[in-house]
């Protein structure tokens, strides 16, 4: 292969890795959203702003992004116990949803993507990582 | 409402002194004084109770698991089969046959997955033999197969002559619950060997499931007979908003989706119906939703002021929620148990007491201060 084509080569990885990572996210984010949709919705909201008092706000939500293996911790095995989230106290549980590993990445990228959220794709070596 | 928390002490023989098992709140309803006695701790999801003739306890926990207490002793009784617990599915429901003493059957309600095209919800009978679930025969599988995580139902009730009644749930899918060639989104009628029924109100047309006793449920999560009227009672989750109290008629269409007092979770409109000739209308329906997973209906001397009402369990407000009826009819609503934790279950027990099943917690006893 003639240096040119290696370059070219090169340069096509370079852009393409961006956009198979995008996919990536997109596509965890959908299958992410049909289990909020499914599960998560009722008590969160599809604004994810939760119910004030009751349920804490998913949409800039200090507790979700700035702990997110917290949150991890609480959609793998469920959360009990007072915590605080946006300066407001919430003390309801939250019942284990016996997610996989992989939809609990999903779930957890979609949210982390949603209502203004931004964040980098949740991975489910992170999930596994997050140990009871 | 008052309520006061007491950890009461408690000497065992042989001078050990333990703090745990008696935990209890009190709390009132009208000049009744009544507690709230934890029996049975650290439990997940709770979804059903039933008792055996040795005073035993049978708790179903979501993740698959069927626990047997008796005494102090916790057990866990093993033979079950395959259960796909994900989101709202598992294990749910446990109930005893009204024969039990005679012929040993415990029905249980499972979500079940096959495959690609997802699952349903599963009815078996099987024979407790010492920890073991034996003889287990499989009774009915709702249809179709989704590859959803929600809406299964799973509640079963007996009435006085062995039929079983079911209500499943419309897996997500709206449409099911009007579409009468498939089971999900109705009430089921089976005898208790899973036989259906000949007399079913569409037992013999054509494209309609012969196990239907009534359609347009979306996710009936609570069933029981009134004890004086003998009227077939349900409770089930409205989307946002919406939830109902319905008196079940056979061959009736309770109206999912195309009547309901909800609305989608995001705040647009189903439909503007809320009413339709050849649709029921609820006893009684709550906006918003509490999230009722249970029904059961006071027949206990033990509850004098309660005796005939209604009692739904609020998953979404922590409550128990007291439907006081006169006869089939709703008159109105006292909450109980304010802020106990999301109540999967509330059941009588043989012994005439209310247990009350509470996520991520256990299962109280209500007890009447004299």
């Amino acid at each position: 292969m003639s240096a040119s084509g290696i370059l070219t080569l090169l340069l096509l990885t370079a852009i393409s890795v961006p956009f198979i990572q995008g996919n990536a996210k997109q596509e965890s984010m959908d299958r992410g959203k049909e289990i909020y949709n499914q599960l998560c919705i009722v008590c969160h909201q599809a604004d994810g702003k939760g119910i004030e008092g009751a349920f804490p706000p998913l949409a800039a939500s200090d507790y979700l992004m700035k702990t997110p293996d917290k949150a991890i911790h609480a959609v793998k095995y469920g959360l009990q116990g007072e915590i605080t989230v946006n300066g407001k106290k919430y003390n309801s549980v939250m019942t284990n949803q016996n997610l996989s590993d992989e939809e609990v990445a999903d779930v957890m990228t979609y949210v982390m993507n949603s209502w203004g959220n931004s964040h980098e794709m949740i991975t489910v070596e992170r999930v596994r990582k997050v140990a009871e | 409402m008052e309520k006061v928390v007491t950890f009461l002490l408690i000497v065992l023989g042989g001078g050990l002194i333990s703090v745990s098992p008696a935990y209890s709140q009190e709390y009132s309803s009208g000049e009744m004084r009544y507690r709230a006695v934890l029996v049975a701790g650290d439990l997940d999801v709770p979804w059903g109770m039933a008792w055996l003739p040795d005073g035993s306890m049978l708790v179903t926990e979501r993740d698959g698991r069927l626990l047997q207490f008796k005494g102090d002793n916790r057990t866990e009784v093993t033979g079950l089969p395959d259960i796909y617990s994900s989101g709202q599915g598992g294990l749910m429901e446990v109930v005893l046959h009204p024969d039990h003493n005679e012929n040993g059957w415990i029905y249980l309600t499972y979500s079940f997955r096959e495959g690609g095209s997802g699952g349903n919800t599963a009815l078996i009978r099987g024979r407790l033999e010492g920890a073991s679930l034996v003889d287990i025969q499989e009774l009915f599988r709702s249809t179709p197969n989704a590859r959803t995580r929600h809406h299964y139902g799973g509640r079963i009730a007996f009435d006085k002559e062995n039929f079983l009644f079911l209500g499943v749930g419309e897996r997500g899918t709206r449409e099911n619950a009007q579409d009468k060639s498939v089971s999900a989104g109705s009430i089921i009628r089976l005898h208790d060997n899973g036989d259906i029924p000949e007399d079913n109100p569409f037992a013999g047309e054509e494209d309609i499931h012969p196990a239907i006793w009534s359609y347009g449920h979306r996710n009936p999560q609570g069933i029981a007979f009134h004890p004086e009227t003998s009227s077939l009672f349900n409770t089930e989750h409205g989307p946002q908003g919406g939830d109902e109290l319905n008196l079940i008629l056979p061959g009736r269409n309770y109206g999912w989706p195309v009547i309901t007092f909800g609305k989608n979770y995001d705040g647009t409109v189903i439909t503007d119906e809320t009413s339709r000739v050849g649709m029921e209308q609820p006893v009684h329906y709550w906006v918003p939703s509490i999230a009722p997973g249970s029904l059961m209906f006071v027949t206990s001397d033990r509850y004098p002021d309660w005796k005939g009402d209604a009692l739904v369990g609020s998953l979404k407000f922590n409550y128990v929620e007291r439907v006081i009826m006169q006869g089939d009819r709703a008159e109105g609503t006292e909450k109980l148990l304010e802020d106990i934790g999301r109540v999967r279950d509330v059941r009588e027990g043989p012994d005439g007491y209310i247990y009350v099943a509470v996520e991520g917690d256990g299962i109280y006893r209500i007890e009447i201060i004299e």
